[in-house]
């Protein structure tokens, strides 16, 4: 829950607990909420000690009373508030039967003013028909502030109850304002799919999104990934996402895509808002600000050729540790088959540029591993690319690492990428740059190219002065074409 | 800022130190008129038990008012 907002609920609970009206303690909007929290407990403590002797008397009398009477008294001598207060203090079993001959509105009455603390025996006894009726009634009052204080100490029938009394709208507002929300991500599993559905496009159609989201904090990453789905499968990713863009919330939001099904990905990566370059531009200050890329990154496949050259042109501008942190990442979440492309075909010769200054700096794990990518996902082209703005130092400096894990077939995959591409120099150098050695293990691999392609490759290393740097491949090369 | 006076006599009227960070947000006529708050709220709660319990000693049957009227004095 935003501060501003949590600040305001406890101001009214405050207030119902002095009994004065929420304007008179507008002074305490500055407060942190959790400081108004203590306070009103301390002073619901300090108005039940206060009259504590008196409270213990009067439960104490009803004892001997029958409850028919007690609830009598309870109704019209003592009124809610008092009610309240002596609940606590009642033999729970006592307390659940005079509860039975009440009104659910009077019952609805006592529970605004109940501390849920000092009577917690007795709301677990309650029987969930008549917990559901109170929260009936609550719901119709908009007491969802009450009902929040509440559901940390009721059981999963008597939750599942009032829930059904709730209408959708209700039953977020009262997750929203819920105390003690580490029970949240089981209550939510407690309503079927058909339900949550509704509470979702409630979410929609009440403008309660920023609610919604704020739950998320306290779900578990399975319940957010099978939300995500919901949500996409009722086609409300859109207005989610609108609202997470108006309210700054996309850090709220990103770390929920990697929870995604690819098909709710595709969904997401094509809503209009993200074809918004303002918007967009919000949701990478977002991943940049809170370090979100690793969650931003999978998302990236699925957009569109528009937003994807604004992420590369923005990605390309980036710092350089920046770029080496998500570079890291890619390699963590083999995301390789995303960025290689997207660094060699949509960013400009200054993005490529720089993203090969990094790749040309980062471990040798990363190359590794992106050395496998490439080979596995046939993205020889787009990396020459890349290499093609290297310094002839930095090719030598992952030359080895390139190809080494797959002699046989990189050394004609990265020949055809070529040939395909006429970046030969890229290429070349990146077989000059190899050690002697693995030129030496290359040579025979070459020699197995048919004669043509033996030929132009030495025609093209010729022509760029690079056969000699090739050694021993070169010699293979040669021969052919002599 | 409120004096340390100020958040003493809260702590009196609560029967506990009072979150601090609340203590500092608050002037020392805010603090006052939340200790007046408190004060107002159990002086209310304090007249409306009197007046409860009068009342409540009309609803019990009359051969257990004795007893009752015993135990609430």
């Amino acid at each position: 829950m935003s501060t501003a907002l949590e600040t305001r609920a406890e101001i009214i609970k405050l207030a119902r607990v002095l009994a004065a009206p929420p304007e008179q303690l507008a002074y305490l909007e500055r407060a942190a909420p959790k400081d108004l929290r203590t306070l009103r407990e301390q002073a619901t403590d300090a108005l039940f000690e206060g009259d504590r002797d008196r409270l213990r008397k009067l439960a104490l009398a009803s004892r001997i009373l029958p409850s028919a009477i007690g609830a009598t008294i309870a109704r019209w001598a003592l009124g809610p508030l008092l009610s309240a207060r002596v609940t606590g203090l009642l033999d729970p079993s006592k307390a659940v039967d005079l509860a039975k001959r009440l009104p659910a509105a009077f019952l609805a009455d006592i529970a605004i003013d109940l501390d849920p603390r000092r009577a917690r025996e007795v709301i677990e006894r309650m029987p969930a028909a008549q917990v559901a009726e109170i929260a009936g009634e609550l719901g119709q009052r908009d007491e969802q502030v009450t009902m929040g204080r509440f559901v940390g100490y009721l059981d999963d029938e008597a939750i599942g109850a009032a829930i059904e009394q709730l209408d959708d709208a209700s039953v977020l507002r009262v997750a929203f304002v819920m105390e003690d929300k580490d029970r949240l991500d089981h209550i939510l599993g407690l309503i079927p799919d058909q339900r949550m559905a509704g509470i979702l496009k409630a979410a929609e159609r009440e403008r309660l999104w920023p609610e919604a989201l704020d739950l998320l904090d306290n779900m578990s990453d399975q319940r957010k990934g099978a939300l995500a789905e919901l949500a996409a499968a009722q086609g409300l990713l859109e207005s989610l996402a609108e609202s997470a863009y108006a309210n700054g919330l996309w850090d709220v939001v990103l770390p929920v895509i990697p929870l995604m099904s690819e098909a709710s990905k595709a969904i997401l990566g094509r809503l209009p808002i993200v074809e918004d370059t303002a918007a967009l531009a919000s949701i990478l200050d977002a991943a940049g600000e809170h370090d979100l890329w690793a969650a931003l990154l999978p998302l990236v496949d699925h957009l569109p050729a528009g937003p994807r050259n604004q992420v590369a042109a923005l990605g390309a501008t980036l710092d350089q540790t920046v770029l080496e942190h998500i570079v890291d990442l890619v390699n963590d979440g083999d995301l390789w088959s995303m960025f290689v492309p997207l660094a060699a075909d949509h960013m400009d010769a200054v993005g490529r540029e720089r993203v090969a200054q990094v790749i040309a700096g980062v471990k040798a794990t990363v190359i590794n591993g992106m050395a496998d990518a490439v080979d596995r996902d046939s993205l020889w082209p787009e990396l020459l690319r890349i290499a093609e703005t290297m310094r002839a130092d930095q090719l030598d400096r992952i030359a080895d690492r390139l190809l080494q894990a797959g002699l046989e077939d990189r050394l004609p995959s990265l020949i055809a990428a070529a040939d395909q591409t006429g970046l030969w120099e890229p290429g070349l150098r990146i077989l000059g740059g190899l050690t002697p050695t693995l030129q030496q293990r290359l040579a025979p691999v070459a020699a197995t190219l048919s004669a043509e392609e033996r030929a132009l490759v030495a025609a093209k290393a010729r022509d760029l002065g690079l056969l000699d740097k090739l050694g021993p491949i070169g010699t293979v090369l040669a021969g052919a074409s002599d | 800022m409120a004096s340390p006076l100020d958040a003493s006599v809260l702590e009196g009227e609560l029967g506990a130190k009072p979150p601090r960070g609340l203590v500092e947000v608050l002037t020392t006529d805010e603090l006052r008129t939340l200790v007046d708050s408190l004060v107002a709220a159990k002086q209310h709660q304090s007249k409306a038990l009197d007046d409860a319990l009068q009342d409540a000693l009309r609803h019990v049957p009359f051969i257990l008012r004795g007893t009752v009227e015993l135990i609430l004095t």
